[in-house]
Parts: C-alpha cells; structure tokens; sequence
C-alpha cells in the first residue's frame, strides 16, 4: 500500500484533472462537479478516490441528479486505457429504477472515470462478472462503454 | 486465404496418392453415432482435425438415411446435392467452402476436396446442415437430431401446433389436466434442441410452450409442454415427409374430427440469377434491372416451382430448377468457376468506401480485401428502405454517409452493423420510392464490390431479396404470383409488442399509487395489439400474462434475449417493447421513445409524434440508447417509456383507462404512419404508383 509522503521521490507538483460527473434526473444532461484530492493519488487510487465520490453523491444533497442506491460500493482496476469498475451491493441483485436513471448511472460513471488522462473506457461488473444489464434493468453494460456510447 | 493456400500446398504432399488433388486424409478409427445408432463407416478419415467420409461411403449414406436425407453424386461430378427429410436441399461444390443450406451459403472451415478419384465431404458442416446437434464423445462423434421450431397457428375453431425437427419424428404425447393448469405434453426421444425454454403462443387455445432436453447428451429426450387455456381435446398428424408433427387442439372433439390435417407446405417460386458484373467506368453501358439478366450472362435464369430453392453453382451453362429428390444436373462443359477464388475462411476488410455518379444512377463501390458473401432485402411500399448486409467483413474506419444526385434517395450510409461475434457490415439506403439496385464485382477489379442504385422504378415483379457473394453463387427470390413478399423468414405483416417487465420481474412501483410498471405495459400492449390488428396487421405479444417470457429461474439475460428471440424468430417486420420510467426524484414526468439503430430514429420520432399528440403526456424527445431488446432485434425496434411512475401526476394518467387507451392509440397510429399499414393481401396489390409520385 503506498502511502503519501513516502513513495514518490518525485512527488507531483500538479493537482490532478479530476472532475466528478453527475448526471441531472429526468435528462441526460451531466453536472461537472470539481473534486479536490491529494496530489499524491494517480493510476487506479485516483479512480477509486473519483468513483468513491460518485458514489457519496453530491457534497451538498439533492434529488435533482441520479445516485447510485444506497449500500453501492466499487472498486476501479486499470489495464492500458480501459478501467474495469466492478460494483457491489443491492444493485447487482435488483434493479427497479427507471430507464433514464439506469442510463444516467452509467453516463455519469462513465464520464467520471474517462476524466483521467488515458483512460477511454469503463468495462462495468457486478459483483466481479461481467453481465448483459443490470438484474431488471434494459441497458446494456456487457461491453466497454465510452463517452461515445452516449452520443446521440 | 494465403495460409490455407498454403496449407493446402503443404498436405498435397503426403501420403495421398500421385495422382491425387488436396489434402492428407488420415485414417481414423472413431466411432460415429447418429440418432442413436452407430454408423459404420468404410472409410472415416480426419482432416485438418475434422473428420471427412468419401460421398460414396455406405456409412454416409446410412447417416443420411438415418435422418430421413439422402444424397446424389455421379463420379466425375463437382457437385453433391443432399436432400433433407424436410425437402431442403443441400448443395456441397467441389473446392468451394459455402455450403448451400437451402439456398443460404454457409461457409465451412475446410472445402469438400478430391482425393484420388475420391470426393470427401466434411462431415461436421454436413450435421450441421442437416440440423443435427454435435455432442461431445471422447471416442468419436454423436449426431443428435433436433427439434428445431415450434409454430403455433389458428385454423378455424382449432389451434395447430407444428413441432419441426431435422429427422423423421417419432412422439408420444400425455395430458394433464387440474382445476389450475392444462398442459399437453409431446415427447420425441432420441432428438436434442437448441430451443430450450418459454415461448409464448397467442394462437386460440395455447397460451405458452415450454421445451426441455432431458436425458444422456448422446440420446436425449426433448419434451415440447404446450399450455393450454382450458381443457381442451388433441391430435397429432404426421407432416409431409415425417419430419413434422402437427398437434391439433381443439375445445371438443366434434371440432376436432371437423378439423383436417394440416397441408403440407405451399410451393414457391425461385429465380437464379447471376452475380452481375459491373463495368468498369461510370458511362460505359446502360444497366440492365435485375433480375433479368445481362444477356451475355453465362447463366441463364429459370423460374419454376419447387419446395426446394435451387442453388445453381457458377460457372454451367444451363442451370435446371431442382425438385425434392432430384439430382443437379450439371452440365459436362464444367470448368474452373470465371475469376473465382478461394472463398474466405476469416474476415475481409472493407478498405474504402466511394460513391460515383453514372448517366442513369449512383453507383457505391466498397474496396475489399477479399471475396465475401452478401445478402440483400428491399421493403416493398411505402417503406422502401433497401439494405444489404456483408458477412464477414469489417469496416475499416468510421461509418459514412454518402449523397446521391438522386432526388429521391434519401440517405446512404456504410456502417459496421454487427462486430461481436457477427462481423456485418451493412449497406442501407433510404429512398421516398421504390428502388431498383443492382449488386456485383467491378469489371477489372475483382475486390470491388458495386452497389448501383437505378434512376428507374423497379419491375414489379422484380425481387425483393437475394444472397449472393464475389466468390461464385448469386440467387434472388421472386414471389409467387409478382407480389412482393419478403424472405421467407421475414413476415411483412406481424409486429411483435413487448409489455416489459413480467414474471419475477415487476420493473418499476409507485406503491402510493397501486401501479406495477409490468401490469401497466401489459394493459397498454394488450390494447396496442387490439389497435393494430384493426388496422391489418398480424400481432405477436412476447407475454401475455404475468409471466417470466425466459425459461423459469433464468439469467436477466435469457429474460431479454427471449424476448428478443420471439421477435427474430418470427421474422417480425417492426418490434415495439413498452416500459414505463422512473427515477429517485419525483420531478422528472413525460414520455420517450427509444431506438438504438440509427435507421430507426425516423419510426421512433413517428410514434413519439402520435403518442404525445394521442396521450397529452409531456414530450420528453427521442433518445438513442443501447438497450438490450432495441439491440438484440433484428428488425426495426423501439422503446417506448410511456410516462414516469414516480411523478404523482404521470401516475395519476397511468392510472386512467382512458390514458392508457390513449397512449395504445397514439403508438398504434405512429406504426400507421410510419409503415402506411399492413401489406395489401396477394391478389390485392396496391395500385402502382407513376415513377417519383409522392406518397400518400
């Protein structure tokens, strides 16, 4: 486990890019929202740090974006340009959401997790296997999904 | 193409004899099973780690026999045609690998070769176009024949049930019968499928079949359970050849003796035309229409009437409609296939992609790196979208869009339709007419395939479908009696409605309300379905009950395939899957309609329209978004999210009968525009329109 302050000889002197997307209820509009981390965070621990956030919601509460069901946890590896996000909790095991939320999820999953210099695509699991939708819900996330899947 | 080339030069030189063409075939001592039996067979070989049998083998024709098929080859001959026990017909060419399965090639990883004076056949793609299941035997090879489809049909007051397998059939068949369930059980041991789990039947009495395997892998038991809504009386018929049964239900048996067993299946009609060979430059020569071919063609087209399509290699001279049993009669003047090369055993590329302009059309000219094999479709009127399918190949780039001077063509788009694991690349051309297009090899370059779409209107007999490739076989259909029809597998008529949800899954709640999204999309389907068949169209529903569509205790994944296969198998014209939304927030209200092919924003737009318009409900706009069910159907598909369950004013319209009435009528009157209805029935053709007259 590497900690701050004792593994880079060179530590970084820039604040990493990172940017947490939420995506609005009821649209397909996504809410930019800065997010400060230690400079020290890059690689998978970036990612997991981003989606950690994701996941928390807002810093501020609403229900005017989608979040992820209560009890959601992931976990980000990466491998070349494509993080594999594998999630746990209740939503691998029913989904009763709606169409649009299902598609905001992932949109703002996406978006978060491709904010990160050379990062392109986000493979989603549940609970470590990969799946066609999830459980009850109609989109599809049995292939790597990119900012484009998104394009109209 | 290159390796097997090479291949193919480094085998000729074993063992085989001097005189001897192809590759090394070594004897092996594995044993063969086929419905149970073993075949012995004189001279069972392997080949590039398959197994080969010579075509005169008394243990191939004990094989087909075994089946209810049976083969015909002369020495000398290029040609092996087998006729199925269901009359289809098989057709191996010598060097070539595309087997044709009924008209369809179907490419094999090895071709049938000589050896000697010996012709081999590989023996896996033969089971497979005979439909048989391979099933793993350390000894050797087991063939199990198949139930392939269960169609259910109403005729009169009865319900028939025709099961299909890929041999002579043999059944028992049991009732049951309690004051919750009737069930109709048909047994066929010795026979496997590949079509396990639920289908649900909207036809008269049955409401659902169940298929199950049972039993050893090598002898397996398929049991096709047919629920039934109430008690009701059975027969089974024997079909045809054997390879069908046809159960017979009816309420009591006064009805049933007044029902008469099914016919066997109508004839239809083929015409063979040649792979057309473009010129070579845009103004040299006026182009003929298809399908009468250019009359320097080597082959020459015949129509007749047959059960079986006939597949005509390339390259004789006379190319006889072929009859169930008959032989091929292939001319003596055989000679090497004109400019044909080896077929491709992987994927070509299409390298570029060029539209050019010609005195009487447009022509489209996809560069590639090696021969491949296309299908083509034509919609008939109004909806005269053409599109033409290349197996095998991958796009080398983004998708195009390509313009046409042609006022009356719309869009032209190049696109890479399917990639995993199906690798199409997909042609599609969006006219407001008819259009007549001509496919075929550029003269001079023989990796360029041409696509010409014609000023002119086409004939109105003029096919509507066609398979062909660049490597030798090209066939279209005509209909019987010139009414256009689609491909066989293809239904002009239906439309098949997906209520979403069901079962064990009931999608979306709004407790405070009392509304599950699965009963809602079901009341809406059910009227839907009402609306439609008024206005002409054949209806299939996915559910029509609250039900898992999937086999019981199923993935999420066999849940939405199944759906999706209800449509795909009964070559539905247009699939619609009604949902309703919701969202964590109360706030969100109004509906959408969802497509995922990008040729379907148009029919989604159409509904969108009219629902907004019928409903009143808030106009959310239509979305592109990959949805299973919208992905998985192979015709034009939509979702329709109808309302938000989670907003308290959406779901007090969801609560209304007369919204939900309002909302089928508006999605009912969006298919109308969008397809301008139903097909006229044959004999009730519609009125020809003059060339370029605007639509209705």
């Amino acid at each position: 486990m590497a900690v701050a302050g004792c593994s880079p000889k060179t530590p970084s002197t820039v604040t990493p890019q990172v940017t947490v997307y939420f995506c609005k209820v009821g649209t397909d509009a996504l809410v930019p929202t800065p997010f400060s981390v230690d400079k020290s965070l890059e690689g998978s621990r970036l990612e997991n740090a981003l989606v950690a956030q994701l996941l928390a919601g807002p810093a501020v509460p609403t229900s005017t974006v989608v979040q992820f069901p209560t009890g959601t946890s992931a976990n980000v590896e990466l491998s070349g340009d494509l993080a594999t996000v594998d999630l746990n909790g209740p939503i691998t095991k029913a989904y009763r959401g709606g169409a649009s939320d299902e598609v905001g999820l992932f949109k703002s999953l996406t978006y978060t997790v491709t904010s990160v210099t050379g990062i392109a695509r986000v493979q989603v699991t549940l609970a470590g296997r990969k799946m066609p939708t999830l459980p009850g819900g109609e989109f599809e996330i049995d292939e790597p999904l990119t900012r484009e899947t998104f394009a109209q | 193409m290159i390796a097997l080339l090479t291949a193919l030069a480094c085998t000729t030189v074993s063992w085989t004899p001097a005189l001897a063409i192809g590759p090394a075939v070594t004897p092996t001592q594995a044993q063969v099973y086929v419905a149970g039996r073993r075949i012995a067979f004189a001279h069972l070989g392997i080949t590039y780690g398959d197994p080969v049998a010579q075509v005169d083998d008394p243990g191939l024709h004990a094989m087909l026999a075994s089946v209810g098929a049976r083969s015909s080859w002369q020495p000398g001959t290029r040609f092996v045609a087998i006729t199925r026990g269901d009359g289809k017909l098989i057709t191996f060419t010598l060097g070539s690998n595309a087997v044709s399965v009924d008209g369809s090639p179907v490419s094999m990883p090895f071709a049938p070769f000589s050896s000697g004076s010996k012709m081999y056949l590989p023996l896996l793609p033969l089971a497979k176009a005979l439909d048989l299941g391979v099933r793993g035997f350390q000894g050797g090879y087991v063939f199990v024949p198949q139930i392939v489809s269960v169609t259910p049909r109403r005729e009169g007051s009865v319900t028939i049930v025709r099961i299909a397998g890929s041999a002579p059939l043999t059944w028992h068949s049991s009732s049951a019968n309690s004051s919750h369930a009737h069930t109709l059980t048909i047994t066929f041991p010795g026979f496997g499928t590949d079509a396990t789990g639920a289908q649900p039947i909207a036809a008269g009495l049955a409401t659902r079949a169940d298929v199950t395997e049972s039993g050893p892998p090598g002898f397996p038991t398929t049991a096709v359970a047919i629920a039934l809504k109430h008690a009701a009386t059975f027969a089974s018929h024997r079909v045809g050849s054997g390879a069908a049964v046809d159960v017979v239900i009816a309420r009591d048996s006064a009805q049933l003796r007044a029902a008469t067993p099914a016919s066997t299946p109508s004839s239809v009609h083929v015409a063979v035309t040649p792979l057309q060979t473009l010129p070579p430059t845009p103004k040299s020569t006026p182009a003929p229409t298809l399908p009468p071919p250019t009359p320097e063609s080597t082959l020459q087209p015949t129509a007749t009437t047959s059960t079986t399509p006939a597949v005509v290699p390339s390259g004789i001279s006379t190319a006889e409609p072929l009859g169930p049993g008959e032989s091929p009669s292939p001319s003596s003047s055989e000679s090497p296939l004109p400019g044909a090369s080896m077929p491709p055993l992987t994927s070509q590329k299409i390298t570029d992609v060029s539209v050019a302009e010609l005195p009487n059309g447009t022509r489209i000219t996809l560069t590639l790196t090696g021969p491949v094999t296309f299908e083509w479709h034509r919609l008939g009127d109004p909806d005269d979208r053409y599109w033409l399918d290349i197996d095998h190949t991958v796009l080398v780039g983004a998708a195009q869009l390509l313009t046409s001077k042609l006022a009356f063509i719309k869009e032209i788009k190049v696109s890479q339709h399917l990639l995993d694991p199906d690798q199409v690349v997909r042609v599609s051309i969006t006219p407001t007419q008819a259009i007549d297009v001509r496919v075929g090899t550029v003269a001079g370059s023989p990796n360029q395939l041409g696509i010409e779409i014609e000023s002119q209107p086409p004939a109105p007999d003029a096919p509507i479908a066609g398979v062909g490739n660049t490597f030798g076989i090209a066939q279209a259909s005509t209909p019987p009696s010139g009414q256009p029809v689609l491909p066989s597998r293809t239904d002009p008529t239906l439309i098949v409605i997906d209520p979403g949800h069901g079962g064990t899954d009931p999608g979306s709640l709004n407790t405070a309300y009392g509304l599950t999204e699965s009963h809602v999309t079901l009341n809406i389907a059910e009227r839907l379905e009402a609306d439609l068949k008024r206005q002409g169209w054949h209806v299939v529903m996915t559910r029509d009950g609250d039900y898992d569509v999937g086999p019981p205790g199923g993935t999420d994944a066999q849940e939405l395939q199944a759906r999706c296969d209800v449509a795909n198998a009964a070559g539905a014209r247009l699939f619609v899957s009604v949902h309703i939304n919701s969202s964590v927030s109360a706030a969100p209200n109004g509906g959408t309609t969802y497509y995922w092919q990008p040729t379907d924003r148009a029919l989604a737009q159409t509904v969108q329209n009219d629902m907004i318009t019928a409903s009143g409900i808030t106009d959310d706009g239509v979305i592109r978004n990959n949805f299973y069910v919208i992905h998985h159907t192979r015709m034009p598909s939509i979702l329709v999210e109808v309302a938000y369950l989670s907003n308290s004013h959406d779901a007090t319209l969801l609560s209304r009968q007369s919204f939900l009435d309002q909302v089928a009528a508006g999605i009912a009157h969006g298919i109308a525009d969008f397809t301008g209805g139903p097909p006229a029935p044959v004999g009730q053709a519609r009125p020809q329109q003059p060339p370029g007259a605007p639509k209705p």
